[in-house]
């Protein structure tokens, strides 16, 4: 017993000198942590490049760098930033910004018209083969062809026809502007790490794997701030990042999964933030005519619109919400965003009943084995709106009405290459980014029959009609707004999606802040002060 | 003796190739990397550019003989995500792992090898029980649990350590800073305590369990009867007879052991968000990155195989049969 007692103290004694050889004696350097000068944001990913014309974190971009005209924090508003006003030339392809007087670059460069023209050659010249949002969506979307210097505070930005004000002014506030001789003393590879700046915080640091920090440029003149330091904090792991939030060491976490708002929650450090978003999440009916499944049951079924229609009712959204996703959500009607939607649509009602009605009188009566048809729904394994669990509910939903419905989930590089090729199918989930200031731009995931992003191949006659129709009653508003409202009518009747929501987002925000979120799929901190 | 060696360092090349032709396939099985290099709302067009952009417009065997052409020439590629030299990637984001790799190493072993040799000189007693149960549930305890577990009860329960991070130690004095690597260090311990911890309980648990048989065979050879027979103090039968020859097939698993924590660092860098080599693989697979996966896995293979080259030359230093083999 005597020598048992001893070899167990021998074993303490062995962890305690193990433990002590790692105990620190002393303080000494600190990873960044919330303080009174500090504001620190805990983001999932770390952008692969901070080069403004590439745009791999819209968040901490707009932090850096600014755009003529900015979404601005309120729903719906497009509020002047860089420049103070616009006018447009008599065919609309001519657009001509003035700029605010007393700008300048965070190397002290002053920032002119001549900047924001090179801002834009640069970011869409193909020989710098900038991909993404900038080159790749806004560019082609805008229809730009060139920028030009009218003086030092005006510039011209030459579109080949004229477009929606509202739509074009939104995709130009998607665009960064940069100083010339900063970026043109660079390489695309020291641009992509060492930003020179234009908006309300200056490029700090950037350690690889752990944060980039960013300090206040206190010769902006734009914007009031009020953190001396803004650190963005990158964090792989979901439920580390809640951990450093609830011992306050982070003080705004976007995106978080709702089995981590309780925790929060009860913290007394952090409170959870729920709100709608502007990313539409839907399931996509697959209706092109070759895909392999065609010529099986649930591949005919879905083709028919009172089949899609039926299908609407088999959903609670509801449930799907309040169940796995912590929030209450508003069923959508359309693809597009409040407060540019057609308030007349009333959203479908989940009613199974009428569901299995409606698929019984579409022809499709449930088999002995209970069975109407079968389908696979592609989804990827990811949290959230359009995550696992939401895929299996849906197929809960469809399989409980008969459509015996099967989840398959796809990695997200195969996922994704299959919806850029239409080939997802017969049912898809995703979410795409819409916007609250333009209908066109949420309609543009419709560009046209063969469109790349109809990744549905839906081929509504009337609905493509009026989408080609709209450039063409720009003069006319009213025309304009009653086309896109019939679209809205039309796209419910003859849904090619299964209306889900507007995704829900919950925003963990430290009790220290005075600090109102966003209410689009961006994160800006501007407002942000200690309370 | 040569011809051995030049047959190893041969087969060490051929595992790499190897090695990197299972990663250059598989990543590929996964899906085209194009994808994640364009706009939401691109199209075919768009996506041809980026394939062209990246170079993955060419044939596969192509692309690999390109790569390994590269390989030789000491060049292992562009990122495609960074756009910045892979192996430049993987170099920044390796002093925070060997700071991980090495403490987890000395930790383990400075604990596992006493707590095997109680348990060894203890058998069959309560001791060698309890030892034998907690090194069994150390081995069968999952790393990602581990560490979150580790997080909740010391950082957020307790508030003693911190949650994540990483503050440099060995970044600054390879840059020739010597007052900030030095002065970094109380912090950097702080941080690295339960990263280490939790990559090292598997290491503990089966190390210990390692010292603990070999141990065994060796207090039953003779030689260990023939020095406790002449009367020698039994700590010195057992420090200085038995656990000197015990140690030997440990010190091999400890080299090897290197190499298996460089590799198995993934989860718990993601879990305490340490910015070491693990991680920005974990990132690099995610984003279909070849060239970064392929310099870390070059990398990796190359440590590993050349811990596994000493070892076989040590041997073969130590036991001349094997050069027969």
């Amino acid at each position: 017993m005597h020598t048992t007692r001893n070899s167990f103290r021998l074993i303490a004694l062995v962890v305690l000198l193990a433990a002590l050889t790692v105990v620190p004696m002393a303080a000494g350097a600190q990873a960044p942590v919330a303080d009174d000068d500090t504001l620190v944001v805990g983001i999932f990913a770390e952008p692969v490049s901070l080069d403004p014309a590439r745009v791999a974190n819209f968040n901490i971009t707009a932090h850096m760098f600014g755009q003529l005209y900015e979404l601005g924090q309120a729903t719906g508003s497009i509020d002047p930033y860089f420049a103070t006003s616009y006018s447009i030339s008599e065919d609309g392809t001519e657009w001509t910004f003035t700029l605010n007087e007393g700008l300048t670059c965070h190397d002290g460069e002053a920032l002119t018209a001549e900047d924001v023209a090179y801002s834009w050659q640069r970011m869409a010249d193909p020989a710098n083969g900038f991909t993404g949002n900038s080159a790749g969506f806004v560019v082609p979307s805008l229809g730009y062809l060139d920028a030009r210097v009218e003086d030092d505070l005006n510039v011209t930005l030459i579109f080949s026809g004229s477009q929606n004000t509202s739509l074009r002014l939104g995709l130009i506030s998607e665009i960064f502007i940069h100083c010339k001789d900063s970026y043109e003393a660079m390489t695309l590879d020291e641009a992509a790490r060492n930003p020179v700046g234009s908006g309300p915080y200056r490029f700090g640091e950037w350690v690889t794997g752990d944060r980039i920090t960013t300090f206040r440029y206190a010769d902006f003149p734009l914007r009031e701030t009020f953190f001396e330091e803004v650190v963005w904090r990158i964090f792989p792991e979901r439920s580390t990042a809640t951990a450093e939030m609830i011992t306050g060491n982070v003080d705004i976490l976007k995106g978080i999964s709702a089995d981590q708002v309780e925790p929060i929650n009860a913290s007394g450090i952090a409170s959870v933030v729920n709100y709608t978003s502007t990313i539409r999440a839907y399931v996509g009916f697959q209706m092109g005519a070759d895909a392999p499944y065609r010529e099986t049951l649930g591949g005919q079924a879905i083709m028919e619109t009172p089949v899609r229609v039926a299908l609407q009712y088999a959903l609670d959204v509801s449930a799907i919400c309040t169940q796995l996703l912590a929030a209450e959500c508003a069923r959508a009607t359309g693809p597009v965003n409040p407060p540019n939607d057609n308030p007349d649509l009333v959203p479908y009602a989940y009613d199974p009943a009428m569901a299995e009605q409606l698929l019984d009188e579409a022809g499709y009566p449930r088999g002995e084995n209970g069975v109407r048809f079968e389908l696979t729904l592609m989804a990827r394994n990811i949290p959230g709106a359009v995550g696992a669990e939401v895929a299996q509910a849906v197929a809960q939903f469809l399989s409980d009405v008969g459509v015996q419905t099967t989840v398959e989930f796809l990695e997200q590089a195969t996922f994704v290459e299959q919806l850029i090729a239409h080939d997802l199918g017969p049912l898809f989930i995703v979410t795409t980014g819409g916007s609250a200031w333009s209908a066109q731009y949420d309609l543009a995931d419709f560009p046209a029959i063969d469109g790349e992003t109809n990744y549905t191949d839906w081929a509504n006659e009337e609905f493509f009609a009026l989408e080609e129709s709209l450039p063409t009653l720009l003069d006319d508003p009213e025309a304009e707004r009653a086309a896109e409202l019939r679209m809205l009518e039309v796209f419910y009747e003859d849904p090619p999606w299964l209306l889900m929501y507007f995704s829900p987002t919950l925003e963990a925000v430290s009790n220290r802040l005075e600090y109102t979120p966003r209410v689009d799929n961006f994160l800006t901190v501007y407002n942000a002060r200690l309370k | 003796m040569s011809i051995y060696i030049t047959r190893r360092i041969l087969l060490a090349f051929v595992v790499i190739v190897g090695v990197t032709l299972l990663t250059f396939v598989s990543i590929y099985l996964a899906g085209d990397p194009a994808v994640l290099y364009v706009s939401e709302r691109a199209g075919p067009e768009e996506l041809a550019q980026a394939r062209q952009r990246l170079g993955l417009d060419k044939p596969l065997p192509e692309q690999y003989l390109n790569f390994l052409g590269g390989l030789l020439r000491g060049d292992l590629g562009t990122s495609l995500a960074n756009r910045v030299p892979a192996l430049q990637l993987v170099l920044e984001r390796l002093p925070a792992t060997l700071e991980l790799t090495f403490s987890a190493l000395i930790l383990s072993n400075l604990i596992a090898i006493p707590i095997g040799l109680i348990s060894a000189v203890k058998r069959g007693t309560r001791v060698d029980g309890t030892i034998m149960l907690v090194a069994m549930l150390g081995q069968s305890m999952p790393g990602f649990w581990l560490g979150i577990m580790l997080i909740l009860f010391f950082s957020v329960t307790l508030r003693v350590l911190p949650v994540s991070g990483h503050v440099p130690v060995l970044q600054p004095l390879l840059a020739g800073d010597l007052s900030t690597g030095i002065s970094n260090i109380p912090e950097a311990v702080r941080h690295a305590i339960l990263p280490v911890i939790t990559i090292s309980v598997f290491t503990i648990a089966r190390n210990a369990r390692l010292v603990r048989s070999a141990l065994l065979e060796v207090l039953a050879q003779e030689y260990v009867t023939t020095a406790r027979s002449k009367g020698l103090n039994e700590r010195r039968v057992i420090l200085v007879h038995a656990l000197r020859n015990a140690l030997i097939p440990i010190v091999t698993i400890i080299a090897l052991e290197f190499g298996f924590l460089l590799s198995g660092v993934i989860v718990t860098e993601s879990v305490f968000a340490w910015p070491g080599v693990g991680r920005l693989v974990y990132n690099a697979i995610g984003q279909r990155d070849i060239p970064v996966v392929q310099a870390a896995v070059v990398f990796f293979a190359l440590v590993f195989v050349s811990l596994n080259l000493f070892v076989d030359i040590l041997y073969a230093y130590l036991d001349p049969r094997i050069r027969l083999h």
